[in-house]
């Protein structure tokens, strides 16, 4: 029952919204996703930490024609995302405007989206999962193009179309599987451990590929990327980065290494060297930048290519650091955006050019300067931050496979630290010029989310166990169905297998 | 053959819920020419929507009937066309409900209006179990010159004359080339014309290209009246002239009519060339779909937008009626069933939103969520459904539709049907972020100067009615898909030839479909076409 409140609550919470009186609706839609938070760490406090199955089960029949029935469960590699998606919610609607513009259907979009989200990850039921995967696209094009900034309509329906292609890749991959397999129904558990020859296996995990890549989005399928982060709110923003790519890593996951284990060992090669392009690229890419905002929108393509070379390594600690870099990285993203969007809305721009000096502490902005110096601190993976954590057991797991791999991937690391040393040098050191020196002052209220997302940031990064034993249990679970991968590693040796 | 005899032969009952229509169809007619125009306009327009109601319900009486052929074999009353016929009929009742306000307010009589729409439903559900050569051009007949007559109904309207005239002269060609396949089947099959005696005397024949001619003029025909591509050419122009409720009923009754003559006339006398006619009509499909949506996107008028993204949305229906399955004909009904609800709401949108400020431009809806939210809404529900987006209908009807085309291995058509539904999000969208994102600055400025929202006059309320009606069904018709669904299958399952146009096609259909002892004659035709 818990599982289904997670999704429902917000869902209805959404439409009542409409009765609420609208000097209310923000405390009504903190209420709202304060409950699903609490909810969620409720679940994470009865989650049996040593069992690998999926928990929380709940099946009920829907359409049996189709095979879609309503089956929910969690496990571990759920469990984390789910925590992520009801804390950035809470976060982002806290952390948006006062003056948020027709407040009753941002808010109630924002509520519809978390429990699409939360849908999405507990599904246990591929036609579920991909219903729940749709349902956030058009809440999600009406936030960016109704709340965004210039450009607005233009990323909106790129965004728009872009999932939409992505949508498509899912469900001929999910009906291909299905079909082959001979299956009746959707019923994750009924495909998991599927027979199919490896070559089926192969086009079907093609499509899971593609369709999450847009998703998550890798490199080169990456391009509308920039336009809708820079596009989209500082909340919004957040809730993209920090919510909707994990739902293509976890798809990734889940769909991809889950479903097809044996295509996945073939072509994992392949997948760490489409991982270490994601993470260069990115990271070059967004030394380039001169606005803040698409460089923290560049860092993310290549943070997300570290959790794909945990996923291709296949080890036990990889798995595990890429489930923990899932987290991290929606953590570390969303207090980046959000104090890009802070120091947007405060000093008035996020030309590199223009800002200077932001740590000044008496007219500059200190706190934040600060705090942006933290985030940027975990997201370039200092030690003692939760960014580190997650990166050094993706590499550390990750460098036995493929050492070459791994190796660019910590060069991509130091790429990060480079533009983050630039956006920190321009933005918060520096003389500040007086001339513009006059802004809004920051309310405590206006710190908070900050405050939450750094002390999670700083407590994770010094005790990981809190992190990582969610999933441990869950990816050894996966490791052990598993071929060891170095026994297969080029395309040729398949080809001779056969 | 004495009296007593015939009479048991005729069956009359079976007709039942058409004679309902009929008998409304007079009352409204009568009563206007007895009582006068503007005092009929008070109570015309619930008669017929009571006569549509019983007519509903008499069908719902019929389901657990057995079926019998009824007038000497030429009208079949079988589940299959129960469930179309009150499609049919379901899509006259919500038409009427949007047409009140909008022929009252053309300056038009109402009582005429209807009359012609109800005879227009009487064609069209006779075409529903029609299955025999006469019978089925008389009512294709009915159908067509009523909706003649209805595209025409602006008479003051330059555009809606031009429509009729170009629907007419094209209509009238392809009646003619539909009439002459038909009798090119008459002759070949020795004069028959029985469409199951039809198929009998074909499967013994050998004149294959005789046969091929009557079906391509027979396919002609047929999708004339569905608007399948390339016979689409009279759509929209008709449907930018006729009366909105006109294209309403167009879009959705006409071609369910449609897609009925297809499924009875195509499986039932042409099992010898099941092949061929899947054929054309695959080809038929990836067209309509590739060009309805495609074309669609260049649209600025909101009926011109319809009227293609109808084209597209006949595409996608093809899709069930060609892979010839079980399934697929059951999720082609379903999704007919579903279309209904959500193009007619979006119909009822487009005529509120003209009703109050007189026109029909997609740009001119820009800012609406201002002035009408409730209109708003409904309308982005509505396209949003067509679009495929989940949870809404369209969503299921479209997943039952691609499901069974996966099965059937039919992967071109359905990877097709996926690219062109992720195009049609575009241009449905488009129109809901005219309504929803514009800032209030944008408006345009026909929503600036909105009137005031008024239920009151004449025929608001049915109007309001049918809002809510097909917002709901869109809304919750997927969710709740189950019975639905079972309702159109076990309708599927029960008529034989279909099963035998299955077995020929594709041995690896979904379900181990046990095929019980068949007719004799459709026995003899599936070992012919399994060769």
């Amino acid at each position: 029952m818990i599982l289904s409140t997670l999704i429902w609550f917000p869902i209805l919470g959404a439409i009542a919204l409409a009765l609420v009186p609208s000097r209310y609706l923000k405390w009504a839609a903190l209420i709202l996703s304060g409950s699903i938070l609490l909810g969620s760490l409720w679940i994470a406090y009865q989650f049996d930490i040593t069992q690998p199955l999926i928990q929380f089960r709940e099946d009920l029949p829907w359409l049996a024609t189709l095979g879609l029935n309503y089956q929910l469960g969690v496990d571990g590699l759920s469990l984390p995302l789910i925590i992520l998606n009801t804390l950035l919610t809470w976060i982002a609607i806290y952390s948006s405007p006062e003056a948020t513009e027709r407040p009753r259907l941002f808010y109630g979009l924002v509520l519809l989206i978390s429990g699409a989200v939360s849908g999405a990850f507990l599904a246990q039921n591929l036609l579920l999962f991909f219903l729940f995967y749709e349902i956030e696209l058009v809440p999600f094009y009406l936030l960016i193009a109704i709340w965004g900034s210039e450009k607005k309509s233009y990323a909106a329906m790129k965004f728009l179309l872009y999932t939409a292609v992505s949508g498509a890749l899912i469900f001929v991959a999910f009906v291909g599987l299905v079909w082959l397999q001979g299956a009746d129904s959707f019923a994750y558990t009924a495909l998991a451990g599927n027979t199919l020859p490896l070559w089926q296996q192969l086009i079907l995990l093609a499509f899971v590929l593609i369709g999450f890549g847009i998703k998550i989005p890798l490199v080169p399928l990456h391009t509308w990327l920039p336009d809708t982060y820079v596009a989209a709110s500082a909340p919004i923003a957040m809730l993209l980065g920090g919510v909707l790519a994990k739902l293509g890593t976890y798809g990734i996951f889940r769909f991809g290494l889950g479903l097809f284990p044996e295509a996945w060992g073939t072509l994992a090669p392949g997948l760490a060297t489409w991982a270490t392009v994601s993470v260069l690229y990115g990271a070059t890419v967004a030394i380039a930048q001169k606005d803040i905002k698409r460089m923290v929108a560049y860092s993310s393509v290549g943070h997300m290519g570290y959790i794909l070379l945990g996923g291709a390594a296949l080890t036990e600690l990889s798995l595990v650091g890429a489930v923990a870099q899932m987290f991290a990285h929606g953590l570390i993203l969303a207090i980046l955006f959000h104090l890009v969007g802070m120091v947007e809305a405060k000093v008035g721009t996020r030309e590199l050019d223009v800002l200077n000096g932001l740590m000044n502490p008496l007219r500059g902005l200190p706190l934040v300067s600060a705090l942006l110096v933290l985030g940027g601190m975990a997201s370039a993976g200092i030690p003692g931050l939760v960014g580190f954590v997650s990166e050094f057991l993706v590499f550390q797991g990750s460098y036995a496979v493929f050492p070459l791999q791994t190796l660019l991937c910590v060069v991509g690391t130091g790429l990060t630290a480079v533009y983050f040393v630039i956006l920190l040098n321009r933005t918060c050191f520096g003389k500040l010029d007086n001339a513009i020196a006059d802004f809004p002052k920051v309310e405590w209220r206006e710190r908070v989310p900050a405050l939450i997302l750094s002390l999670t940031i700083l407590f994770l990064g010094l005790q990981p166990t809190w992190l990582v034993r969610w999933s441990e249990a869950s990816t050894h679970a996966m490791v052990a169905v598993l071929p060891p991968v170095t026994q297969v590693t080029t395309l040729a040796q398949v080809l001779d297998r056969e | 053959m004495d009296v007593a005899n015939l009479a048991s032969q005729l069956n009359a009952g079976a007709i039942l819920p058409e004679g309902a229509v009929i008998l409304t169809l007079m009352v409204v007619l009568i009563g206007e020419l007895a009582l006068g125009r503007a005092s009929a306009a008070r109570w015309t327009p619930y008669v017929a929507i009571a006569g549509l109601l019983l007519s509903v319900g008499l069908l719902c009486l019929q389901w657990d009937l057995t079926p019998t052929l009824s007038f000497l074999g030429s009208f079949n009353a079988d589940k299959l066309s129960i469930v179309l016929r009150s499609i049919i009929a379901l899509s006259t009742l919500v038409t009427i409900l949007m047409s009140i306000r909008y022929v009252e307010q053309a300056g038009s009589s109402i009582g005429e209006f209807m009359t012609i729409l109800l005879s227009a439903t009487v064609g069209g559900m006779f075409l529903c179990g029609a299955e025999e050569l006469t019978m089925i051009f008389v009512s294709l007949e009915t159908l067509s010159i009523a909706s003649y007559l209805l595209t025409g109904y602006m008479k003051r309207d330059p555009r809606s004359n031009e429509a009729a005239l170009k629907y007419l002269l094209i209509g009238a060609a392809s009646s003619a080339v539909f009439l002459y396949g038909l009798s090119l089947l008459y002759g070949l099959s020795g004069g028959e014309t029985h469409l199951s005696a039809i198929a009998n005397a074909l499967a013994q024949g050998t004149n294959h290209l005789g046969l091929l001619i009557a079906l391509v003029f027979v396919i002609a025909g047929i999708s004339f009246k569905i608007a399948a591509v390339p016979f689409h050419q009279w759509t929209p122009d008709v449907y930018e002239g006729a009366p909105t409720p006109v294209v309403a009923f167009l879009s959705v009754g006409s071609k369910a009519a449609g897609f009925a003559l297809a499924i009875r006339l195509l499986t039932q006398a042409f099992p010898a060339v099941v092949e061929q006619w899947q054929f054309i009509f695959t080809a038929l499909a990836i067209l309509s779909m590739v060009l309805g949506n495609v074309v669609a996107i260049a649209q600025t008028s909101m009926k011109r937008m319809l009227a293609y993204s109808s084209i597209g949305q006949a595409g996608f229906v093809m899709i069930g009626f060609v892979i010839g399955t079980e399934a697929g004909y059951a999720s082609m009904i379903f999704y007919l069933l579903i279309y209904l609800f959500m193009n007619l709401g979006a119909f009822t949108c487009i005529i509120l939103f003209a009703l109050r400020t007189g026109t029909d431009q997609i740009s001119e809806y820009a800012g609406l969520y201002q002035k009408d939210p409730l209109l708003t809404l409904a309308l982005s529900l509505c396209l949003l459904s067509l679009g495929g987006i989940p949870p809404l209908a369209g969503f299921f009807g479209k997943i039952y539709l691609f499901w069974a085309g996966w099965q059937a291995g039919a992967y071109g058509l359905v990877i097709l049907g996926l690219v062109t539904s992720v195009i049609s999000i575009y241009y449905y969208i488009r129109v809901v972020k005219m309504m929803v994102v514009k800032e209030p600055q944008e408006m345009s400025d026909v929503v600036l100067n909105y009137p005031a929202i008024n239920w009151t006059p004449l025929g608001m309320r049915p109007l309001q009615v049918g809002l809510f009606v097909t917002l709901i069904a869109t809304s919750i018709a997927g969710i709740l898909s189950n019975p639905l669904f079972t309702l159109v299958n076990n309708a599927v399952v029960e008529v034989p030839h279909l099963q035998t146009a299955n077995a020929a096609k594709t041995p690896m259909a979904i379900l181990p479909t046990t095929t019980p002892e068949l007719p004799a004659p459709l026995v003899s035709n599936s070992d012919s076409t399994a060769l």
